[in-house]
């Protein structure tokens, strides 16, 4: 099912939450709703669940007015950070709740709950309760369940939020997966970049409560609307606007687009001196203070070139930056 | 006593104890069981001891005579009465300060607590000033034959007043500590507020509420002071067990007191039981 929200405002007391919030999200997509804690990505998933009423705008569900829908009619499935399981029931009753309340017939409520274990790899475990389980069947747990009725879109409150790195990263992939099997449109909330680049279709970045951009990871991460969302995705070194542009300008450079030599190179490049540097995985960080800008600049080296250099701490180099992002200054 | 403890983890051991540390613990202990003693067990050993002194057959007979059993019943009754609807009225007031967020929130989780603060006295007082013969409304249902004060819906209201705070305490406890989620899930699953209240929300208070029904039950079998005041005293119509047993230490029928007083140190000791037994199957949350 597709989905529209145009121009939400939700404010709590004197926090605004959410202020001129749209989005639209067509049938099957999967996407990601990225910023750091506070930013009001969680709301925005609440409203879309009709467990927050907004305090102005339009939640749309297949072009159908929803905004005042209570949650029990909007058919979707909601996964909560902490799972919210029902600790009293079994697995297999908490999977089969949204049948049982509908009033299914019990083979059928049977066949599909069984169908559902089976997908998020649980069948054995149908008679344990939820506190018998680890952290990640938990949470496939929460995920059957919110899946059992057949939701028209699927919300994931930090769905990878309380599991430890390596559950995660099998977990990210097991649900892009899924997603690729059910179609089903699906909203990811998250504080992780990682999260949300490797598994969302779209990307939508929000800080204090508003869309700051909206776009396929990869045409988020190389061209950022602003300079928030530039420092958001990653670490950046920021430079002065060069000479003969706007003053009130900042340049950013990210640390994989600085090429260091020994030599002076033909483009525009600093003279630095090499202060600290450490292997961060499979590149070499490289530190350098750059005399002219007063100030120190970080450079990510592949292992190869890194070689090539044979760098040493207080070594002069010459370093380029590929390419400067300019922004207004904040 | 920092010190004393730091050795006693290092050696592992009772050896690092000092002497003077045991002496004081033995101390300690000795001065918390002689309270207990003298304030618990000495007198409920008093009250079987004067309960068997004219032997059992007058034990036997002081608990089956006509007007015992007829304040037994009148207990069990009120608290039949009782329990239940402040269950009711628990499970009210817990699912909606438990759960919701509304304007006067604490003015009504203070005013659920008034009847712990209130002396049980003045409580019943207050029932007999606005419900007596002589208050209007007492004067208006008098008049359409609807006796309150001095008779059993007096006895069922002043109690219920006493242990108004008992069910609903542990229940908004156990509501506010389950927070939201589980509510907030069943609901976007598709489950009505009913639904939710009796699938999800009672079934995760079940113990705390049991916890409550304990308590709330214990008290309103005990109540002595509000009932006192509203009951008129009439023999083998509108005594409790306790007021019964205040009637016949009046009378000088202290054997007899006593053994009608130990029908209520057995409901105790079951009560006591009871919460042991649910407070253990709250620790294992299931």
């Amino acid at each position: 099912m597709s989905f529209e929200v145009i121009g939400l405002d939700k404010s709590f007391g004197a926090h605004a939450a959410l202020s001129g919030v749209s989005l639209r999200v067509p049938r099957g997509e999967l996407v990601a709703l990225l910023g750091p804690s506070g930013c009001g990505k969680t709301t925005l998933l609440r409203v879309l669940a009709g467990l927050e009423t907004p305090d102005a705008g339009r939640v749309l569900f297949e072009g159908v007015d929803v905004t005042r829908t209570g949650p029990a009619a909007r058919q979707v499935g909601l996964v909560f950070q902490h799972y919210a399981l029902f600790e009293h029931m079994t697995v297999f009753e908490n999977v089969a709740f949204s049948l049982r309340v509908r009033r299914a017939p019990a083979a059928k409520i049977r066949a599909r709950v069984e169908e559902l274990l089976e997908r998020v790899r649980l069948s054995g475990l149908a008679e344990r309760l939820p506190s018998q389980l680890s952290g990640g069947q938990r949470q496939r747990v929460a995920l059957a369940r919110a899946l059992a009725a057949e939701p028209r879109v699927l919300l994931l409150d930090e769905p990878f939020g309380a599991l430890d790195a390596r559950v995660r990263q099998e977990l990210r992939a097991w649900l892009r997966n899924l997603h690729d099997e059910t179609h089903v449109t699906t909203v990811l909330v998250t504080h992780d970049r990682e999260d949300a680049f490797e598994i969302a279709d779209r990307v939508a970045i929000m800080n204090q409560g508003r869309l700051e951009q909206v776009g396929a990871p990869a045409d988020v991460f190389h061209d950022p609307a602003s300079a928030w969302v530039m420092r958001f995705l990653g670490d950046v070194n920021e430079l002065p606007a060069p000479n003969g542009q706007d003053r009130a300008g900042v340049g950013f450079v990210r640390p994989h687009e600085i090429d260091l030599s020994r030599s002076i190179p033909a483009a525009v490049s600093y003279e630095a001196r090499v202060r600290r540097m450490h292997t961060a995985g499979a590149v070499v960080r490289v530190e350098f203070d750059v005399d002219a800008l007063g100030r120190g600049l970080v450079a990510d080296l592949d292992e190869r070139r890194f070689e090539e250099l044979s760098l040493q701490c207080g070594d002069t180099v010459f370093a380029s930056p590929r390419r400067v992002r300019v922004f207004d200054r904040l | 006593m920092g010190l004393w403890a730091r050795g006693n983890v290092e050696t592992g051991t009772r050896a690092g104890v000092r002497p003077a540390g045991r002496a004081t613990r033995r101390l300690l202990i000795g001065v918390a069981l002689g309270f207990v003693a003298v304030v618990v067990v000495v007198p409920v050993l008093a009250v079987f001891a004067k309960a068997f002194q004219q032997g059992v057959p007058a034990y036997v007979h002081a608990v089956v005579e006509r007007e015992a059993i007829a304040a037994l019943r009148l207990t069990a009754f009120t608290a039949a009465v009782v329990v239940p609807t402040n269950v009711a009225f628990g499970l009210a007031a817990g699912w909606a300060l438990g759960k919701f967020d509304f304007p006067g929130k604490s003015l009504v989780t203070a005013l659920i607590e008034i009847p712990l603060a209130v002396s049980p006295v003045i409580s019943g007082l207050v029932f007999v000033l606005c419900l007596g013969p002589r208050s209007f409304l007492g004067r208006f249902l008098l008049h359409h034959g609807v006796r309150v004060i001095f008779a059993w819906p007096g006895i069922a209201l002043a109690t219920a007043f006493v242990t108004f705070s008992y069910v609903a305490r542990e229940v908004i406890t156990a509501m506010e500590a389950g927070g939201r989620d589980k509510e907030e899930a069943a609901i976007v699953l598709g489950a009505s507020g009913w639904q939710t209240f009796s699938r999800v929300t009672l079934p995760s208070i079940r113990w705390a509420l049991l916890y409550g029904v304990v308590l709330c039950n214990a008290r309103a079998m005990g109540e002595f002071g509000a009932v006192s005041v509203v009951s008129g005293h009439v023999r083998g119509e509108t005594e409790t067990l306790p007021l019964h047993v205040e009637t016949l230490y009046d009378d000088y029928r202290f054997s007899a007191s006593f053994a009608v007083a130990s029908l209520l140190v057995f409901l105790a000791v079951f009560t006591l039981v009871a919460k042991t037994l649910l407070q253990r199957a709250r620790e294992v949350p299931s």
